[in-house]
């Protein structure tokens, strides 16, 4: 039985993110996190002068991987908006949340 | 035709929905956005506490090697999830088979890596017992942990049901919907590991 | 075969264990709203009898009618019986009741997930009241703070109930949040655009966007009091660092999300039940839509005026003033748009729309002692005072639960087949009416006088004991009220008069449909082609309801119900047991994280067998109703 449908059919989502798309997203994966792991600090691409802006860039990093897992691998860049708008949504009312707490308790609270 | 997992066609008998959208897909998305809330307050709490309470010093009991490492093989599963979806609606069960199998080793990897990890940080004395911050570490990651367990059971037990015809392009849908919560719990832990190791690691 | 259209009221065939079978095991949506329909009326009975002895303690100064400490379980478990088992889940019965009947659905997207919801709500509400038999109730009142309810300061067992019992509540309320969402954005009739959708549906789909995004967060803070209580963490542990503002935070960012999972069902009832009785279409459909949409979006801005006291500097609490006094905008346009819908309308005073229009009245005194308290300063006054439970009680009461008797006399006659007596409901009406207000208004007065609230007794000498009299006599008509009612109800299972298919001349799509409909709702799907679309099948046709006018008989099937030619094949769900045990699974391991590891195992093993008997049972049964 097992047998039987080693290969079938394919589906019409067949077009959506085949082996050369997940495969680019992955090297460009890779290298992302191989820069944010040498941004740490003492690691090959720190310097004192990046600390301020350390955050943000581990932010934005962290956010460009996110952003490509999310429209490639999830299928949110070939699926209907609607899956985009409700993740969308849960994003934007969660990451406005976490930031108010952190910035309240960081200013009042203690 | 292959036994599909619900014996009367399921499919077939159920009106065409009215956005042309299965079912379970909708409810997997409804439910990943809900869960963006879940690890939000956990992100939340963890980084509210750490900037004020006195804590233990997170860059001494953090390996960023080994995270990293554990960060970069979750990432890889995410790749071969993608692909096992891919092949699923190619048609393609072998090559399912081998990248859903491939995926459910990696999840495995990560989850001993966390294993370790905890293990070593409750030697060097951050437990979740030690103060807020190791509390809110300790829950924030586990309750991440627990989500990759749920995923490794759930492409495991796909791996298992493909074997009995369980999984044929028409019902892929199943790899799909189990694809993206793997996925998602994938970007959960780029935010953690960004958010909680490095920037945590950098600066506290 | 054709199977009878009466199937709720369907006489047994089996003798009463089989129909004792059938309910455990339904997944019929109509069913598991009346479910739900009896067990929130239980809890609602409990909670008021719990609020009728605690005024028996306030009437008069210095009584000693209870202690002080089972005066703060009561209060407790007063608050969080209104809020979790009964405020939370009217989404879940109306939703059950009616939702797929308005959009012309045959059931919901995932019916043994919507029996499992009932169950984990059931259980979950017995897990929540436990503590009463296992020693005494959770006593630091329904919002939990910590760290008055971690260990050391609360070791009553009954916080450990409260705890996991409202963890187990959130399941079920997500559960049944996911469920219906999916429901509303897949499973419309033809041409039931989302601009065409009843009211009623856009308030329940507002309600489930804010359950899935509110309800985790509960769950996480109510994570950490469990992790603190039974674990040893220290989030909450202020000489290690914690901080008990998390606490407040975390549980208002929740909070005033639930306020509007609270309202937003009454808000439907109302846009449903004002038109129908004004013989109207509603005034300004689309404003009311983008009102709802806002309230979504504003509700989880406003969180912190909760917590206007607790120092937040004047930024935050400018901030969350400013937002708190915006989001009373949309909401102030609804008024008015029932107002204008009632305005030159040929209003029927039907015992739903006297509860309607009240509704409408209440809420506004509740909306304005709202708007005073979003101001800080006025707010510094009143918080913890009975001018806030003033506040909330014109707002639960006076809105939610009054315009929830109006959605129940106007659409439960739909399920039972039978209507409520008008006479009996009109004296219910009255009751309420003057029994709520001689016992709310006063509280205003008593705030403004200063008397705090979560207080078990006061001095003589305040000089509150007048009006606490007057209160608890308010209370107990009240509660005359809501036993006229419950005999109502009674009564009209057995003697009410048989409702026919469209008692109220109604707008929306279940009205198309016999009382109680059939298992399968709709004999063909139908095709909608604007707003009111019963109204405008009507109008343009002049077609009869099927199921006979409002003097047919209830239990047999109308004309139109034989399966004719051409009927396509419908496949209903199969009935199912798996739903309860998964819920008790969990129940199980909920008990088992209070008492013994070995029953959190034993739980989880009857939890994970049920996950995979779920897995491998086939969701559908046969075709029940086929070409002949
Ligand atoms: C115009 C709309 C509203 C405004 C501006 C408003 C404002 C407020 C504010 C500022 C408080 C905090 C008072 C204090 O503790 O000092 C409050 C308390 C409360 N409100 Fe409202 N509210 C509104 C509508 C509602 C609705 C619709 C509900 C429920 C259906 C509700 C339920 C509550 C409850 C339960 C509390 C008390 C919470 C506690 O136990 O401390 N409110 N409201
Ligand atoms: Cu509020």
């Amino acid at each position: 039985m097992a047998q039987r449908n080693e290969t079938m059919e394919p589906t019409r989502e067949v077009h959506k993110a085949g082996p050369k798309t997940c495969a680019l997203v992955a090297v460009v994966l890779a290298v992302i996190t191989a820069i944010e792991v040498g941004l740490f600090p003492g690691y090959p691409l720190y310097t004192e002068a990046l600390r301020p802006v350390l955050v943000p860039l581990f932010l934005l990093l962290g956010a460009g991987k996110f952003a490509l897992v999310a429209s490639f691998y999830m299928h949110l860049k070939y699926d209907t908006p609607m899956f985009a708008g409700i993740f969308a949504f849960g994003m934007t009312v969660g990451a406005s949340i976490v930031i108010s707490v952190i910035q309240l308790f960081r200013h009042f609270h203690f | 035709m292959e036994k599909s997992l619900t014996p009367h066609g399921h499919e077939a008998v159920h009106p065409p929905t009215t956005t042309g959208e299965d079912h379970r897909k909708v409810l997997m998305w409804l439910f990943l956005a809900s869960d963006v809330l879940f690890f939000g307050s956990l992100i939340a709490t963890f980084v509210a506490y750490a900037q004020r309470v006195p804590h233990t010093p997170l860059h001494e009991v953090f390996n960023i090697p080994i995270t990293s490492w554990s960060a970069f093989v979750l990432l890889m599963s995410s790749v071969t999830m993608a692909l096992a979806v891919w092949s699923a609606h190619s048609g393609k069960m072998g090559l399912m088979r081998i990248y859903l199998l491939a995926t459910v080793l990696l999840g495995v990897h990560f989850l001993a890596d966390q294993g370790y990890e905890f293990y070593h940080f409750t030697l060097d004395g951050f437990t979740p017992r030690v103060n807020p911050v190791g509390s809110a570490f300790f829950t924030l990651t586990g309750f991440h942990g627990a989500h990759v367990t749920v995923g490794v059971l759930w492409l495991f037990s796909l791996f298992l049901a493909s074997f009995r015809g369980g999984i044929t392009p028409k019902n892929a849908i199943w790899v799909e919907i189990a694809g993206l919560y793997w996925h998602f719990v994938d970007v959960v832990w780029i935010v953690i590991f960004a958010v909680v190791y490095l920037i945590g690691a950098s600066f506290y | 075969m054709a199977v009878s259209a009466g199937t709720l009221r369907r006489p047994a065939e089996g003798g009463l264990w089989s129909t004792v079978w059938e309910w455990l095991t339904t997944v019929d949506h109509k069913r598991i709203g009346l479910l739900y329909f009896w067990t929130v009326l239980f809890w609602f009975l409990l909670a008021g009898v719990e609020a009728l002895i605690l005024r028996l303690q306030l009437a008069r100064p210095d009584a000693g009618v209870l202690t002080p400490a089972v005066y703060n379980q009561l209060y407790t478990m007063h608050g969080t019986l209104m809020v979790f088992l009964v405020g939370t889940p009217a989404a879940s019965v109306f939703a059950n009741m009616v939702l797929p009947l308005m959009i012309g659905a045959r059931d919901v997207a995932f019916p043994r997930l919507n029996a499992l919801s009932y169950w984990v709500f059931l259980f979950g509400g017995i897990l929540l009241n436990a503590g009463w038999l296992a020693g005494g109730a959770f006593d630091v009142g329904w919002t939990g703070y910590a760290n008055m309810s971690t260990r050391p300061f609360t070791q009553s067992i009954g916080a450990n109930f409260w705890v996991m019992g409202l963890i187990v509540l959130g399941l079920s309320t997500m559960a049944s949040a996911f469920n219906f969402l999916v429901t509303i954005i897949n499973m419309r009739a033809p041409g039931m655009t989302l601009m065409r959708m009843p009211l009623m549906v856009w308030a329940l789909t507002v309600v489930f966007i804010l359950v899935i995004f509110a309800f985790p967060v509960l769950t996480v803070a109510l994570i950490f009091l469990w992790f603190d209580r039974f674990y040893g963490t220290r989030f909450f542990d202020v000489a290690a660092g914690g901080n008990v503002f998390l606490w407040q935070h975390l549980f208002w960012v929740f909070g005033h999300p639930e306020v509007y999972i609270l309202i937003l069902p009454a808000f439907g009832i109302l846009s449903e039940v004002i038109p129908t009785f004004s013989r109207k279409p509603i005034f300004g459909y689309s404003t009311m839509v983008l009102a709802m949409g806002a309230i979504a979006f504003l509700g989880f801005s406003v969180w912190a005026h909760h917590m206007f006291t607790t120092g937040m500097g004047p930024v935050g609490n400018f901030a969350f003033s400013l937002s708190t006094m915006l989001i009373a905008i949309p909401t102030g346009v609804k008024v008015f748009n029932w107002l204008a819908t009632m305005w030159g309308g040929r209003i029927r005073w039907r015992v739903p729309m006297l509860f309607a229009g009240a509704t409408v009245l209440l809420f506004i005194l509740g909306g304005l002692s709202g708007m005073m308290h979003a101001s800080p300063p006025i707010d510094s006054q009143q918080q913890d005072t009975y001018f806030v439970v003033a506040h909330f009680h014109y707002v639960l009461f006076g809105g939610l639960v009054m315009a929830m008797f109006a959605g129940v006399y106007y659409w439960l006659p739909k399920l039972t087949g039978r209507l409520l007596d008008e006479g009996l409901g009109k004296w219910h009406f009255w009751l309420t009416f003057i029994g709520f207000n001689l016992t709310f208004f006063p509280m205003h007065i008593l705030g403004a006088l200063g008397m705090p609230r979560r207080i078990y007794t006061y001095p003589a000498e305040a000089g509150w004991g007048g009006l606490n009299l007057l209160i608890t006599i308010g209370a107990y008509i009240l509660a005359l009220g809501i036993l006229v009612f419950a005999y109502n109800l009674l009564r009209s299972l057995r003697k009410g008069e048989p409702a026919g298919s469209d008692p109220w001349d109604g707008r929306t799509l279940e009205w198309s449909i016999p009382s109680p409909p059939p298992e399968y709702n709709f004999e063909e799907i139908p095709v909608v082609h604007g707003r009111d679309a019963w109204w405008e099948q009507k109008r343009q046709r002049r077609v009869a309801p099927v199921g006979g006018g409002s003097n047919g008989d209830p239990h047999a099937p109308g004309e139109g119900h034989q399966p004719g030619p051409g009927r396509e094949v419908i496949h209903l769900p199969k009935p199912s047991i798996i739903p309860l045990v998964l819920a008790l699974g969990l129940a199980v391991a909920g008990v088992g994280t209070i008492y013994h590891p070995a029953v959190i195992a034993l739980g989880l093993a009857i939890t994970i067998g049920a996950i995979v008997a779920w897995a491998i049972e086939p969701p559908l049964q046969g075709a029940v109703h086929s070409k002949e």
